[in-house]
């Protein structure tokens, strides 16, 4: 009885460590799954140009933080997707990259991420204020001057007088759901001749205010008299094959939307629902198109702010097979996604209508190479149209208000240069990014714990960029880093390994570089690449230093000629020379033309 | 004699280096000491891939970059919120707030979809303010629909 007691209490007991263990093989997953988000700490080698101190940032999930430096001595917060973001420094910069990941529970992450957003926000907003006083007392002084056009976007895809079966078909939807006539008295209603006269008060962001009522008159102007697109509105491109079924079958749902967006519009009060009201008009009348015809046809989405790029540079840079495949595969990523996310199908389709006017521009390149257009990030389609602002009397009111808004402007500036100003040692990149950290919590006890570690902006040293790295590693011992070689240095492990050592002396210098393409690029002129070697690098910087020399002396020869091109190029390789006479590098060639995804290099695997 | 003054000829040149190579280190140092950090990368020089997360090989890069904007969308309409139900604003200036970070975020459209008043309310509940004091938030007079308005309540447990 005893020992089955006994024997009893110890089945017992292994039970109890058997259970403790499974527990523990069970648990220690989700254990570990508390770590799985991190915050990962970003180093940016130096570069030429505006990046010679290096440059820093954080990276939570796919989103990268980093605060940069801005025109008129600001720093500022600014959000990108890592891949682009990697794409820009890492490849087409040419920079390393030193990554340093800090696990922390998913709460900490979530606040982090959070706190930047607000951050962001805020200062997005703080700017957004300061545009509207801006454009109060431009749109004033252009007043005084007896310039009275403001320009509205959205209204440039539509022709000023004809007219067709599509928007005739949609004026009816409008009044089948609004009644007769609904139409023509809003448009009545609509008037901004009363904020015209408010000029006198002068309130800030009056013109805006102006610009919004405008474009909504003139909206219901386009509804009201069935205004079809103007010839310049739409762009397609050769490389988009034709709808498939599936598309035109989405699409048919797709307008159906679109036009539910309108009806919305128009009965909302939202401010701008003038602008947005137009471009969702002008995409009715897209898709009416490529429906008749079968074959894709957007909006042309590029701004007035898009780069006009001429045509000598468009044949050193833009008449590239590589870069229309990968344009061509871009429309039809979006593509798939617009038909595969019935969620997200407004943004698929404007990102289609981005991929589609830069194929467009591309395949203009190559088939004429005429200037094209570039732009920058995401865009939406807005081409404006000038309209006149309704008549006021009073010059002298008018150059009155000018001064109150520029007195208004200015002040907000002043506020904020003060919050925002860029300083050297005391906000910079590093700083305001360990400090916007350190807010996401209540104060150092409760970062301490919730990180497991604690910055301190400007100490030891931590104003230097490539501070953050050995200062994280210190802070955070749980951390890990990882070295992301630069473009150039992981094509050139590559080429090494394939084809041996010797190789390296082939590619160490931009004469025999397989790599480098001076001619893409407008880097400073040097000979040898210094970024991979220490000891001999005072050497080839005296060499580079002399190569870029002697190219100066070409370059004033050349300098009627080539608008000083080739002297600029030359006295900036000198420049960048000089550290290198001094072990310390900072040029490493840029890659303008490298894609994010290149053909001979899958894309480094991202980490979970 | 002669010597002597070709030596000290050498030595003086010699310091001339010295010293024109002091000035470049100097330089240099000056270069590195005071160099702007914090600047943007130069832009890529392709026209395309401006918008595209294009780490996969198939087209699915597409729906991942569609995704992410979305979700970025949500999450700067939360700080929005976040920032209006301190300060108070004005409704028409919190959908200007609105359409400027659908507009960074590639979103042409947001009046209709119901993520964006999920995202309110998600802010909201981050700023400490209580459910019942939704109907009150003067910033949010211009959501009319009542479905939205149970959308930004639906963000709170």
């Amino acid at each position: 009885m005893r020992d089955s007691m006994i024997s009893g209490r110890r089945t017992t007991a292994e039970t109890s460590v058997l259970v403790a263990f499974i527990f523990a093989f069970i648990l220690a997953p989700i254990g570990r799954a508390e770590h799985r988000r991190a915050i990962d700490f970003l180093y940016i080698d130096s570069a030429t140009g505006h990046a010679t101190g290096g440059h820093a940032a954080i990276r939570l999930g796919e989103t990268i933080f980093h605060f940069r430096y801005a025109p008129g001595g600001l720093l500022l917060l600014e959000t990108e997707t890592w891949e682009r973001w990697r794409h820009l420094y890492n490849d087409a910069d040419n920079r390393s990259i030193s990554l340093s990941r800090a696990p922390v529970s998913d709460a900490t992450y979530d606040r982090v991420r959070a706190h930047f957003f607000d951050h962001y926000v805020r200062q997005k907003h703080r700017f957004r204020v300061l545009a509207q006083m801006t454009e109060d007392e431009e749109l004033l002084r252009r007043f005084a001057a007896g310039d009275d056009a403001i320009e509205i976007e959205g209204l440039g895809f539509f022709s000023p007088t004809d007219t067709n079966s599509a928007a005739v078909d949609l004026k009816a939807r409008v009044e089948a759901n609004f009644g007769d006539g609904w139409l023509e008295a809003r448009r009545r209603d609509a008037n901004a001749a009363r904020i015209r006269e408010s000029v006198r008060d002068a309130p800030p962001g009056w013109a805006v205010r102006l610009r919004e009522q405008l474009a909504w008159c003139e909206a219901l102007k386009i509804l009201a008299d069935a205004r079809r697109l103007a010839d310049d509105a739409l762009i397609n491109a050769e490389g988009a094959t034709s709808l498939t079924e599936r598309e035109r079958a989405v699409a048919e749902e797709f307008v159906e939307t679109l036009v539910d967006s309108v009806l919305a519009l128009l009965a909302s009060d939202r401010p701008d629902r003038g602008t947005a009201l137009l471009v969702q008009v002008a995409r009715i009348q897209a898709w009416s198109r490529s429906l008749e015809t079968g074959a894709l046809t957007t909006l042309d989405p590029f701004s007035a702010r898009a780069k006009v790029v001429p045509a000598d540079t468009v044949a050193r840079r833009y008449r590239d097979e590589r870069l229309l495949v990968d344009a061509r595969e871009e429309v039809a990523a979006f593509r798939e996604a617009f038909v595969a996310d019935g969620r997200s199908r407004e943004i698929a389709y404007a990102r289609i209508e981005a991929a589609l006017g830069r194929l467009s521009e591309l395949e203009r390149a190559t088939r004429s190479g005429a200037s094209i257009r570039v732009e920058e990030g995401l865009l939406l389609p807005s081409k404006p149209r000038a309209v006149r602002s309704p008549p006021t009397d009073g010059t002298d009111e008018i150059e009155r208000a000018a001064t109150i808004a520029e007195r208004n402007r200015d002040r907000e500036l002043d506020e904020a240069q003060k919050t925002y100003r860029y300083h050297l040692l005391t906000r910079n990149c590093v700083t305001e990014l360990v400090r916007c950290i350190n807010e996401s919590f209540g104060g150092p006890e409760e970062a301490l714990e919730r990180l497991g570690g604690w910055l301190e902006p400007g100490e030891p040293f931590l104003y230097i960029p490539c501070r953050l790295t050995p200062e994280v590693e210190s802070a955070f011992p749980a951390s890990e880093t990882e070295l992301m070689k630069s473009y150039r240095l992981r094509q050139l492990d590559r080429l090494v390994e394939r084809r041996g050592s010797l190789t390296w002396f082939r590619e160490n210098n931009t004469l025999t570089s397989t790599l480098y393409d001076a001619s893409a690029t407008d880097d400073g002129v040097f000979l040898f690449f210094t970024d991979d070697v220490i000891l001999p690098r005072p050497l080839l910087g005296a060499a580079n230093f002399a190569y870029a020399g002697v190219h100066g002396v070409g370059g004033l020869l050349l300098a009627p000629f080539d608008r000083a091109r080739l002297l600029w190029r030359s006295v900036r390789g000198m420049f960048y020379s000089l550290p290198e006479v001094f072990f310390f590098n900072i040029r490493k060639g840029s890659f303008p033309l490298v894609l994010p995804r290149s053909p001979e290099e899958p894309t480094r695997p991202m980490r979970p | 004699m002669r010597f002597e003054i070709e030596n000290q000829a050498r030595v003086m040149r010699i310091m001339q280096a010295v010293r024109i190579r002091v000035a470049l280190g100097v330089a240099a140092v000056a270069l590195l000491a005071f160099a702007p950090a914090c600047s943007s990368s130069r832009s890529s020089g392709s026209s395309s891939s401006s918008s595209r997360s294009s780490s996969s090989s198939s087209g699915s890069g597409g729906g991942e970059a569609v995704s992410a904007s979305q979700l970025a969308f949500q999450e700067e309409i939360a700080a929005i919120a976040v920032l209006y139900a301190s300060s108070n604003g004005s409704a028409e200036d919190f959908q200007r707030d609105v359409s400027a970070a659908a507009k960074r975020n590639g979103v042409p459209y947001w009046e209709l979809d119901e993520r964006v008043f999920t995202s309110i309310g998600t802010g909201l509940q981050r700023a400490g303010v209580p459910k019942e004091a939704l109907g009150n938030l003067p910033f949010l007079s211009g959501v009319r629909n009542a479905e939205h308005f149970v959308a930004v309540g639906n963000a709170y447990p």
